[in-house]
């Protein structure tokens, strides 16, 4: 056979070839079954929103074991109850002689502490051992004056989380605010 | 003029404005959390700087113009010692509302390099412009941002 007749002949088998195979790409994709009926696009959406949020609240959980393992954790609320005698203003707390929260509070906060709610002030982390915690506490008490107290607790960490509340409440024998800070069990 | 630089110590715009609660000039604690859902501008500024006091009173003109909107205008004074701002305030008769800084917390979250600084948050609480320095001008920009930011 010459050059010519031979390259001629490859190209008929190259494009017999690429025939069969293009014959049997379409009848395959002609038998395959009809693809299930789509969601409609609100419901994509909505899962996919429901996705995001479940998933910011497993990232939520995962920052909070890593930035506070429940072995080093302290956490320190406040709570008040009526507020006949004080207004409060301000809490600085002070762990170990250092400074770690100073915490203004708004006309809406205060309210809502007077409610029921309870405000998680400060999470840190402390080693085993004994520890001080100070809180002042800052507002206006009895006949509108000027109020500044301080209460301190000396306490134990051990291994697990530790839970400090700093509570604020009326004392109606001495018609003053009393200012208690607990561990709870 | 909208952007800062990558290399600015500010926050960056599109990031959550750090919340902070300061007391304003009747000593009521304002946190800005509490705005959120607002449109807010805050100056930073302090009674030395005087770029600051050529500003405050177009910024006093803005708040008056977009009062009755959801616009909150708010001035932060860094002065170490609030008595120095009050006297400032007095020359200065504004109308929006001042906190007072006094201790530098606020003016340390948001790094600010130098005075005046305004930025401007949106609904959701994101920084969306900020401005370093102040020029003739600058609160046209201001009022379009504004109107922008209302209008999402």
């Amino acid at each position: 056979m010459t050059m010519n007749s031979e390259h001629t002949a490859w190209k008929k088998w190259v494009f017999s070839t690429a025939l069969l195979a293009f014959a049997a790409v379409t009848q395959a994709q002609v038998e395959e079954p009809a693809p299930a009926a789509t969601k409609p696009l609100d419901d994509q959406v909505q899962e996919l929103k429901q996705s995001v949020l479940n998933l910011n609240r497993e990232l939520f959980v995962l920052e909070e074991e890593l930035l506070f393992p429940a072995n080093t954790q302290v956490v320190v609320f406040v709570s008040m109850d009526v507020g006949k005698y004080f207004t409060l203003d301000s809490v600085e707390l002070t762990l170990d002689g250092k400074e770690v929260s100073a915490y203004l509070y708004t006309p809406r906060e205060t309210d809502a502490l007077l409610r029921g709610g309870v405000q998680r002030l400060h999470t840190d982390n402390l080693k085993v051992g004994v520890h001080e915690l100070v809180a002042v506490f800052t507002g206006k008490g009895p006949s509108g004056r000027d109020y500044r107290r301080a209460t301190s607790l000396s306490f134990e960490k051990t291994i697990g989380a530790k839970f400090v509340e700093l509570r604020i409440a009326d004392r109606a024998s001495s018609q003053q605010p009393e200012f208690e800070v607990r561990e709870w069990e | 003029m909208f952007a800062i630089a990558a290399d600015s110590a500010l926050p960056s715009v599109y990031s959550a404005a750090p919340d902070f609660a300061l007391k304003d000039t009747s000593g009521v604690n304002v946190r800005l959390s509490e705005l959120r859902t607002e449109v807010v501008l805050i100056n930073f500024w302090s009674s030395w700087c005087r770029s600051c006091r050529t500003e405050m009173p177009k910024l006093n003109e803005l708040y008056e113009e977009f009062t009755d909107t959801d616009v909150q205008i708010i001035g932060v004074n860094v002065d170490d010692d609030p008595a120095v701002a009050r006297r400032a305030l007095k020359e200065l008769k504004l109308n929006y509302p001042v906190l007072f800084d006094d201790r530098h917390r606020v003016s340390k979250a948001y790094d600010l390099p130098a005075l005046p600084v305004t930025v401007l948050i949106d609904r959701s609480g994101q920084l969306r412009f900020v401005h370093q320095g102040y020029r003739a001008g600058n609160e046209k920009f201001y009022r379009d941002e504004l109107s922008l930011l209302l209008a999402e």
